[in-house]
């Protein structure tokens, strides 16, 4: 069913005092590499947000049967809710399984610094680039990050050190990263988390643009077709901080303790759901409801008129996404849509 | 594949929020992509920005905050240039 794209309504500000709800700490939890705060909301519209005054194209209803076949554990219901703006409206309830339902997991860390690219996964550099984490990268980490206290192999054996038990995981995942998990490659395995972190996420039904676009907090952005939470940025300086590296697997996610496997880039993984008319293929939801798309077309080419959240409108898709690259360590600027702030 | 009543899950997640949240909130200072947040350093919010990545790779956008980072966040096409 297609409803015509409604108004947003105006801003109710005693619904603010409810941020701190159950469902909030509920969503805020399922958050990756997160710890919280409340989203503050932007009051000056920039030149390009989108406009939720012009006319609008018709705009599809969230679509819970666009997933990937056991990406959800729990059939899609749906329930009472409350938007951001105040008003009331019905959300779906999406219950994610955690590990992806399109890929394999990893991988992850290089076990030695002979280790080829194909046998790793990818890492930042502290500027934006991505790398393979293969044993040159391994080798170069003092010269890339310009500190000559990284070293993560021993240079007698040549082999990596790594978190290899769920101990030493979870230790590397603390802030306080003590001085023997310093220098090492951080890498979970999901069965210390039974396969997968299930996670619920409640979305509207209906997307609708807000009258101003809210900032994205640490908690997650959206929900993946393949079934993982589509998390911040990673704290990228947090981590290179304690002289280590949460290496990515070549789909852009990993796995901490508290998300399990989550997405911090759009790598062509789940990107499942292709469009007849060379639009970039849909990898997931927002939390608004809005689609994501990957951020290339089937030439190659980006959109040109993205919003500052990173969004457009077209007559197939109504408004949508498109996710950035890996580099940039994100997907979307901001929220353009309503999100759910109370659920029943 | 874990079978989790949603309303089980919620609860729980709010019980492990409490415990975890000022552990996890501290894990987390600072910023998530270097040239990204530079790129703001010196503007507001709704600015303009750009920053260059791979030598010559122009991103443009605008200073938006994410994860209560102030970033720049682009949302035209990347532009290779000549240095
Ligand atoms: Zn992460
Ligand atoms: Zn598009």
């Amino acid at each position: 069913m297609q409803i015509k794209q409604t108004l947003p309504q105006l801003s109710n500000p005693h619904m603010k005092h409810l941020r701190l709800t159950y469902a909030f700490l509920a969503i805020m939890l399922i958050s990756a590499c997160s710890g919280s705060t409340t989203e503050s909301e932007e009051t000056e519209p920039a030149a390009t947000d989108p406009d939720p005054s012009t006319p609008t194209v018709t705009q599809p209803e969230f679509d819970p049967f666009a997933f990937a076949s056991s990406a959800l554990t729990e059939t899609v219901v749906t329930t009472s809710c409350t938007l951001s703006d105040g008003s009331a409206s019905t959300c779906y309830e999406i219950t994610i399984a955690g590990t992806p339902a399109t890929h394999e997991i990893g991988a992850f860390c290089p076990r030695d610094i002979y280790a080829s690219a194909d046998e790793v996964g990818i890492w930042f550099d502290g500027n934006g680039e991505v790398y393979d984490v293969d044993g040159e990268f391994i080798q170069n980490l003092a010269v890339i990050y310009n500190d000559s206290n990284w070293q993560l192999f021993d240079p007698v054996t040549g082999i990596v050190n790594i978190t290899d038990s769920q101990i030493k995981c979870e230790g590397a995942a603390r802030p306080d990263v003590s001085e023997e998990l310093q220098n090492h490659c951080v890498e979970c395995s999901i069965d210390y988390y039974n396969g997968g972190v299930t996670a619920t996420y409640i979305i509207p039904v209906q997307p609708q643009l807000a009258s101003s676009p809210s900032n994205l907090g640490r908690n997650d952005v959206g929900v993946s077709l393949s079934g993982v939470a589509i998390a911040p940025p990673a704290p990228v300086d947090a981590i290179l901080g304690a002289y280590t590296i949460a290496a990515f697997d070549d789909c852009a996610g990993h796995v901490n303790p508290v998300a399990g496997y989550h997405y911090h880039g759009s790598a062509g993984c789940s990107e499942i759901v292709s469009e007849n008319d060379g639009h970039g293929a849909r990898m997931g939801f927002a939390l608004d409801g809005f689609g994501i798309y990957a951020m290339l077309d089937s030439q190659g080419a980006e959109s040109a008129d993205l919003d500052t959240c990173r969004g457009h409108s077209d007559e197939v898709r109504g408004y949508h996404y498109h996710a950035a690259s890996v580099a940039e360590n994100m997907f979307i600027g901001c929220f353009s849509g309503l999100t759910v702030m109370l659920f029943d | 594949m874990k079978s989790i009543h949603p309303f089980t899950l919620k609860k729980s997640l709010v019980f492990i929020a409490l415990i975890a949240f000022p552990l996890l909130s501290t894990a987390h200072d600072g910023h998530h992509t270097k040239p990204a947040w530079d790129a703001c350093k010196e503007k507001v919010k709704h600015d303009t920005c750009s920053y260059i990545m791979q030598e010559n790779k122009l991103y443009a956008g605008t200073c938006l905050v994410i994860s209560d980072d102030l970033m720049c966040i682009r949302n035209q096409p990347i532009k290779s240039i000549n240095k």
